[in-house]
């Protein structure tokens, strides 16, 4: 028996899921949720095979939620109109619905999953299950939404944090986390600085090092070592390093 | 198109009386030299004829033919060239005519001269004339065209800003719909009645009149019926209309961006459920409409402008009023309020 979770804020939109399902008795719906957070809790708790998910949630949208979760499992997208991420399905996701859509339309969907867990060893295993470097390329190459711009999406003890993003002091690397240092406290984000440095607007973000990207506003002074290396102080009192190539940047958005 | 300026009253009056001087000049001018009546009167009708007949097809050569400005000097020859032969054949018809009068044909020759620049001045300047009028209509006809392109491209903006929308809820619409049709078919047919009558008064909607408040309420009733069954669970609205709005008007589906607006502000940013509350208030001129939703303060950023979908909104009514203080938002503990005004005095005619 496969196990799914459908996550829809919309109950009908749900529904007819559901009753498309009903042709498939090998899968069998574990968990209805209507918002990111239940169905970030559901993904946990209930380690389902497979995810029916739509993009435009309240609180936390589609993308988000997956961010979140480690070990994701294999998703088809059942969104409306998306002016986002259409285009980055195509090679990350298992299949992707437009709505409304027909029941041949699922059966197809369904068929590609099945198929492709029957074969994981030929080429279509790929497109069943993306690993977690598809997925976070996915993540990665999906445009953001207005809102996912000024918002990162965190994990802390098992509850879902959202951080407006001028919050933010700066971001420190740690293996393959990013640490998010607030005033608040830090956390830990399962993304690369390089994918967090494109998402954050470059005017108030700056990547003044190897391992830090700092928010230009928490600056107080710079601090110059030598001819080529300085430390930025911030408001906190806490001194980073700035690289050789990380200053001309930070003096760009200075104005310097 | 105005090539020739007789089309104009003012102008063909101006023209006989300019016609009429000359030949009085040309008339009086030889009557003065001691010439017969008879003679006097000849000599100048056929001179002011031959110029006026002369003159006349010259414009209507140039409601055919536009000579361009580089080939001014081309065209201003050829006139010129026709001003003598006009002389010419004027001096050919007088002698023919007066041929008893010796001293008449004396002064004839001798004033030959004279007669050839005065034919080429009256030419000269009539041509001049009309090329100058020429191309005053024709930069009156570029400036009509790229007023009527301005204009093209303003309603289609206009048209596209009150599209943006609704794919999105079109699309989610139809896929409830799709799910009601096997569970609840007298719901997915009620459904189907409302979204139908909703998009048929978007489609038959003209950007140019304002419509009765009473008649956008409706069209506003009809999009929260069919976002009640999408998100019937979690959606409550208030509507208030002040009984000072009777009469008020307001540009046709204003209103259903600003509450689509607010459903989704409400419903993605908060979890459980939402009221969405509106009121129509009249004063001072102004419909004053506000709509209020909840949000979540700790993690929005409302400061950051309007957000969401209120800038294509800004942008209408600067297009319509030519205004961009009509739309404000402001927030009061977890509620976010936005207001729009709509000038109840306004002159449709200001817009064009």
């Amino acid at each position: 028996m496969l196990k799914a979770i459908i996550i829809d804020d919309e109950p009908l939109a749900c529904q007819i899921v559901q009753e498309y399902l009903a042709s498939w008795p090998q899968v069998e719906v574990v968990n209805i949720c209507h918002d990111g957070f239940e169905g970030f809790k559901a993904i946990q708790q209930q380690k389902p095979d497979l995810l029916f998910l739509d993009i435009q949630m309240p609180k936390i949208n589609g993308f988000e939620m997956l961010e979140l979760v480690e070990h994701p499992p294999a998703i088809i997208f059942t969104t409306a109109f998306d002016e986002y991420a259409i285009k980055a399905f195509d090679h990350h996701a298992v299949d992707y619905l437009l709505k409304p859509f027909s029941q041949d339309r699922f059966n197809k969907a369904l068929a590609k999953f099945t198929g492709g867990l029957a074969g994981q060893s030929n080429a279509i295993s790929g497109l069943s299950s993306p690993s977690s470097s598809s997925l976070s390329s996915l993540l990665e190459s999906t445009a953001l939404s207005p809102q996912q711009q000024n918002r990162i999406v965190i994990k802390d003890n098992g509850n879902i944090k959202i951080i407006p993003i001028e919050d933010i002091h700066f971001l420190e690397a740690a293996d393959d986390y990013v640490k998010v240092i607030t005033a608040a406290g830090q956390y830990l984000k399962n993304r690369t600085m390089a994918s967090l440095e494109k998402q954050l607007p470059a005017q108030a973000f700056v990547r003044i090092h190897r391992s830090y990207i700092v928010n230009v506003r928490e600056i107080t002074q710079l601090h110059a070592h030598d001819k080529e290396t300085y430390t930025a102080v911030l408001r906190n009192g806490k001194q980073l390093p700035v690289s050789k190539t990380g200053y001309p940047r930070l003096r760009t958005v200075l104005g310097m | 198109m105005p090539t020739i300026p007789f089309n104009n009253t003012t102008l063909k009056v101006l023209t006989g009386i300019f016609i009429f001087m000359l030949w009085q000049l040309n008339f009086f001018s030889i009557w003065s030299m001691g010439f017969s009546l008879q003679v006097s009167l000849t000599d100048s009708l056929v001179n002011t004829a031959l110029l006026v007949l002369a003159n006349l097809t010259i414009m209507q050569i140039f409601q055919y033919y536009q000579p361009p400005a580089s080939r001014f000097w081309f065209t201003f020859s050829v006139a010129m060239v026709f001003a003598i032969l006009l002389v010419i054949i004027a001096q050919l018809i007088l002698k023919n005519i007066l041929t008893n009068d010796k001293e008449y044909t004396i002064f004839l020759n001798k004033s030959t001269f004279i007669r050839m620049v005065f034919s080429m001045l009256m030419t000269g300047w009539i041509l001049v004339l009309n090329l100058l009028w020429n191309m005053l209509g024709r930069e009156r006809e570029t400036k009509n065209r790229r007023e009527e392109t301005m204009a093209l491209a303003r309603e289609a903006e206009l048209f596209k800003l009150r599209q943006q929308l609704q794919p999105h809820f079109l699309f989610n619409s139809l896929n409830s719909i799709n799910a009601l049709v096997v569970s609840r078919p007298q719901e997915a047919r009620r459904m189907i009645e409302q979204l139908s009558s909703f998009l048929r008064a978007t489609i038959n909607t003209r950007d140019n009149q304002l419509v009765p408040l009473t008649e956008e309420m409706e069209q506003i009733g009809r999009y929260l019926q069919i976002e009640k069954f999408r998100f019937g669970h979690r959606l409550n609205t208030v509507l208030e209309t002040d009984e000072s709005c009777a009469h008020a008007v307001i540009p046709p589906l204003l209103l259903q961006p600003l509450v689509e607006n607010a459903i989704k502000f409400g419903l993605y940013d908060t979890i459980g459920e939402v009221t969405i509350r509106m009121k129509a208030d009249c004063f001072g001129g102004y419909l004053d409409i506000s709509v209020s939703n909840p949000f979540d303060p700790q993690t929005s950023q409302v400061n950051k402008g309007t957000g969401f979908g209120l800038n294509g909104l800004q942008r209408r009514l600067y297009l319509l009023f030519g205004r961009s203080d009509l739309l404000t938002t402001s927030t009061s503990g977890n509620l976010f309020i936005t207001t729009v005004k709509i000038p109840q005095n306004y002159v449709e005619s200001n817009n064009n």
